[in-house]
């Protein structure tokens, strides 16, 4: 049937077809090699195995001094706009301050091949010194979001073990950032 | 057809502009992640997310464009311009919010994926491409089932309770006397619980394989995305409910329209 969509989309519209077909094209091989190239999507969410982490990290916020429940306060998208960033973040610290991307590329290619990439790679992440620009920006993205004026504002990573499926034990808290 | 898709487009945009995520809402956003997706590097490298993001006005004219484009589009049928501007700025969109949300979340693929058959005036055409959007709706389901099926994890006893402790963690701290942790302490209690509704939820995406070869369950292809993504909402707290807009393809549009003009 498949074969019969093809030829009857070249025999009745060239274009469509020229269009089509180059997008099948792309999506296929960006599946097989499984790194994608937007639009040509790669689906492969919740596909790797996995195995329990029973210690989970976790983004608590803190605003004017009480916890700030970013799932009763914010919507879906308004939340993930927000922890994604800081969870982002807080892989940067974790990397000495180099963003994930540059890192990836470290690690992938050789010396000289990451110098003559450098200054793509470095013009389209954020250098080190993003900090201070990016504690404002929380501030900013929650302070519109949230309902109630900030004065106070702390961003913690919490790692806490899992006892029992009920039972979840902090274990060690991380201030990411302060403001 | 144009005002189905269209006026769904209108809504998805609404809920954005409530939830605070569009362009002139994300208080001009600094770090960005373009991972390894070479349209994401295109982008930011001729600085079009941070030029839209960086300045109100313009972000605020980029989203009235955004949300007045699909309405353009729906009283203007016989016009490709609208439809191919929003594709272009719906894709713009894509890209920017992604990218500053720090995760590439494919939950608005259908919508850009969606105003394609849109994009040509020739009602061959159109029924061409809407035709072959409904094979791609049929291969995203498809795809996900083989990608589990080969990697090895859809009989993985462990997948379910394991995903289900990184989605919920966060949820059952903030939120632990609601219905919903209530449901999610009894799935973790219960790994076999959490093993049979993960391997349902992926075969029910291996089912999608059938319709390559016919469509006389088209109607199972439009209601099992929607239990598949409330569920997945419910279970794991992931909001995928735009990409059910490709639902649209599955309906029998032919009938829809004799009915309608009959009324």
């Amino acid at each position: 049937m498949n074969d019969y969509y093809f030829a009857r989309l070249f025999r009745e519209h060239k274009l469509a077809f020229v269009i089509v077909t180059g997008f099948t094209i792309c999506t296929l091989v960006t599946t097989l090699l499984g790194d994608e190239i937007t639009p040509f999507f790669v689906w492969g969410m919740f596909s790797q195995k996995e195995t329990p982490r029973y210690e989970q990290e976790i983004v608590e916020i803190r605003v004017n001094d009480e916890v700030f429940n970013y799932y009763t306060e914010l919507t879906n998208f308004n939340r993930h706009m927000l922890i994604g960033p800081i969870s982002f973040y807080t892989n940067m610290e974790a990397n000495g301050g180099v963003h994930p991307t540059r890192k990836f590329f470290k690690d992938r290619l050789t010396e000289a091949q990451y110098k003559s990439w450098a200054p793509t790679i470095f013009s389209i992440t954020n250098d080190p010194s993003i900090k201070r620009e990016f504690e404002d920006w929380v501030f900013r993205y929650l302070d519109h979001s949230a309902d109630e004026p900030i004065e106070r504002l702390e961003v913690f990573l919490n790692t806490y073990r899992y006892e029992s499926p009920r039972r979840l034990i902090l274990m060690q808290q991380d201030t990411v950032l302060h403001l | 057809m144009s005002y189905a898709v269209f006026g769904v487009i209108t809504f998805t945009l609404i809920y954005r502009f409530l939830s605070n995520s569009l362009l002139s809402q994300l208080e001009a956003p600094v770090l960005k992640d373009p991972y390894v997706d070479l349209t994401y590097w295109f982008f930011h490298l001729l600085h079009i997310p941070e030029f839209l993001t960086g300045n109100f006005l313009v972000a605020l004219a980029f989203d009235l464009s955004l949300i007045l484009l699909p309405v353009l589009a729906c009283y203007t049928h016989r016009k490709t311009i609208w439809p191919v501007l929003f594709g272009l700025f719906y894709l713009t969109y894509m890209v920017t919010y992604n990218s500053y949300s720090c995760h590439h979340t494919h939950c608005m693929a259908g919508i850009f994926l969606i105003s394609i058959p849109f994009w040509f005036k020739d009602n061959k055409a159109f029924s061409l491409t809407w035709e072959g959007l409904r094979y791609y709706a049929l291969f995203i389901y498809a795809s996900a089932f083989l990608w589990k099926l080969f990697r090895g994890s859809v009989f993985h006893y462990d997948q379910g309770f394991s995903i289900m402790l990184n989605e919920s963690s966060a949820y059952l701290l903030l939120e632990p006397a609601t219905w919903r942790s209530s449901l999610y302490w009894n799935i973790l209690e219960n790994p076999d619980l959490a093993h049979q509704l993960i391997l349902a939820g992926s075969l029910s995406q291996g089912l999608f394989l059938i319709g390559f070869f016919t469509r006389k369950l088209d109607w199972l292809w439009f209601i099992l995305p929607i239990i598949f993504q409330t569920m997945t909402y419910l279970l794991f707290h992931v909001m995928i409910y735009e990409l059910l807009i490709l639902c649209l393809v599955f309906l029998p549009w032919h009938k829809i329209r004799e009915h309608v003009g009959s009324q």
